[in-house]
């Protein structure tokens, strides 16, 4: 018990991103991680302790998280359909509001709350583990082998979920749409080699 | 085996967002994706798919913990395992001033260890730190990396990088030239995983740096003199304008303003 609270806050934000991914939200992690973590501490005694402790809270999360989902869809009077979400606008395509999706102002277009709606119906029609595997590596940024051993799966079974979602994702948006804009960035650049532009432009 | 082309391409537009391609591979894949529309939407949408999922799934940082109202079943060992007190397993006033007394002895400790670590960092010029990363920019002989040619690239260059177009506008005459872009030296300024660019100017003849990053990585640096060299803070729409200049004005910053979308 002493060292739970230490190994605990340690964990904290893998745990909350493995509730997040199995919820397929943010909303409930927090608490989805709190009701964990008191399950764990009654459990405490069936903790093996050269298992790793992460592994070991990220499995009473998954199952914290898939009953709260349970709860939540028993609830729920209507379904909600992601899919039926507008279409998100294309980038290069010219609509009311301009194509980026932050205004002038720094302000998120109504474009962008589409965006990400439709990135979260991409997201949801992900299987529950390969969810996880993607916000590990691409929100926390862990290697294949920590998330390998968070979610006790093989590595390169890892490493291919992340993989595949990453294409899955991409594939949907660009289905829905969305194209890069042609002067894309450093694409849309030219290599200087130190060549200063007359008329004053970067 | 036919499809194979397509899966390397995936696998290096992966390295791509997971930073793992080398500068010279990434320009690589770059200037492919130019003359490529189907590789520049896709890794446009795999860089979009990437920050919006960091925007949407940031998680609470380690002392956000949250405690349950009215707890559940455990929650009073929980609470008594987080504030990590070895003595705290029974309750009652004594074994609670034994945990606040821990606790104070744990803030003290945190108190001495930063101020160590204050006077340590303070003694030292780290490599991140603006002066020394103009430094390095001048020795490098104030190279860019890439230019824009027009007013309209430099809109279309900012609005993909920092999802704020940024439109220059300095006149000819002025003093100040915009002489490229580079990405390398914003960790002072902008946290992990923010895209960030940096403006190389030059101001009077004197080389200047602006480095440009979205607001949400912001470190919210303060102004003034750090070393040799002054820091202006300017917020420009969804973007943070750090200007680092030997000039006592931010000479090169206050010639950019709020530009308008890139239209195809």
């Amino acid at each position: 018990v002493d060292d739970f609270g230490a190994r605990f806050r340690d964990a904290y934000r893998t745990l909350w991103c493995v509730a997040a991914a199995v919820l397929g939200t943010r909303v409930d992690a927090d608490d989805v991680v709190q009701d964990a973590a008191a399950v764990a501490l009654e459990r405490l005694g069936d903790f093996d302790p050269g298992t790793d402790f992460v592994a070991w809270m990220a499995q009473i999360v998954r199952y914290s998280a898939l009953n709260r989902a349970r709860l939540r869809q028993r609830r729920r009077t209507t379904t909600m359909d992601f899919n039926a979400a507008s279409t998100i606008p294309a980038r290069g395509a010219q609509t009311s509001t301009g194509d980026s999706p932050v205004t002038v102002a720094g302000q998120i277009r109504p474009g962008q709350d589409s965006f990400d709606d439709r990135l979260l119906g991409a997201l949801h029609e992900l299987e529950e583990t390969a969810r996880s595997c993607l916000l590990l590596r691409s929100v926390l940024d862990l290697s294949f082998k920590q998330i390998a051993v968070i979610l006790d799966i093989p590595e390169g079974t890892a490493m291919s979920h992340v993989h595949r979602a990453r294409r899955r994702l991409r594939e949907r948006l660009i289905e829905c749409g969305y194209h890069a804009p042609e002067e894309s960035g450093r694409a849309g650049m030219r290599d200087a080699g130190g060549a200063r532009v007359s008329g004053g432009t970067a | 085996v036919t499809h194979q082309p397509h899966e390397d391409v995936d696998r290096l537009i992966d390295a791509y967002v997971d930073g793992e391609l080398t500068a010279a591979e990434r320009r690589a894949l770059e200037e492919r994706a130019r003359g490529d529309a189907g590789l520049r939407d896709r890794l446009g949408a795999q860089r979009e798919v990437d920050a919006r999922l960091r925007a949407l799934f940031a998680p609470p940082a380690r002392r956000d913990v949250p405690m349950a109202a009215g707890g559940a079943a455990g929650s009073e060992r929980l609470r008594a395992a987080l504030v990590g007190s070895a003595g705290a397993g029974e309750g009652g006033r004594g074994a609670g001033w034994g945990r606040r007394g821990a606790l104070r002895l744990a803030v003290a400790a945190c108190v001495l260890l930063a101020l160590g670590v204050g006077w340590w960092w303070a003694m030292r010029v780290p490599r991140t730190r603006p002066d020394a990363v103009y430094a390095r920019y001048v020795e490098a002989g104030f190279k860019p990396e890439a230019v824009c040619t027009t007013p309209k690239e430099f809109e279309a260059y900012t609005a993909q990088h920092l999802m704020q177009p940024v439109l220059p506008t300095a006149a000819s005459g002025s003093g100040v030239e915009y002489v490229g872009w580079s990405y390398e030296g914003g960790e002072h300024f902008f946290k992990e995983r923010t895209y960030v660019v940096v403006l190389l100017a030059r101001s009077g003849g004197r080389p200047v740096l602006v480095f440009m990053g979205e607001r949400r990585g912001d470190r919210g640096a303060k102004e003034g003199r750090i070393g040799t060299m002054n820091v202006f803070r300017r917020e420009l729409g969804g973007a943070v304008l750090y200007e680092v200049t030997e000039s006592g004005s931010p000479d090169v910053s206050r010639t950019l303003a709020v530009g308008t979308p890139p239209h195809p």
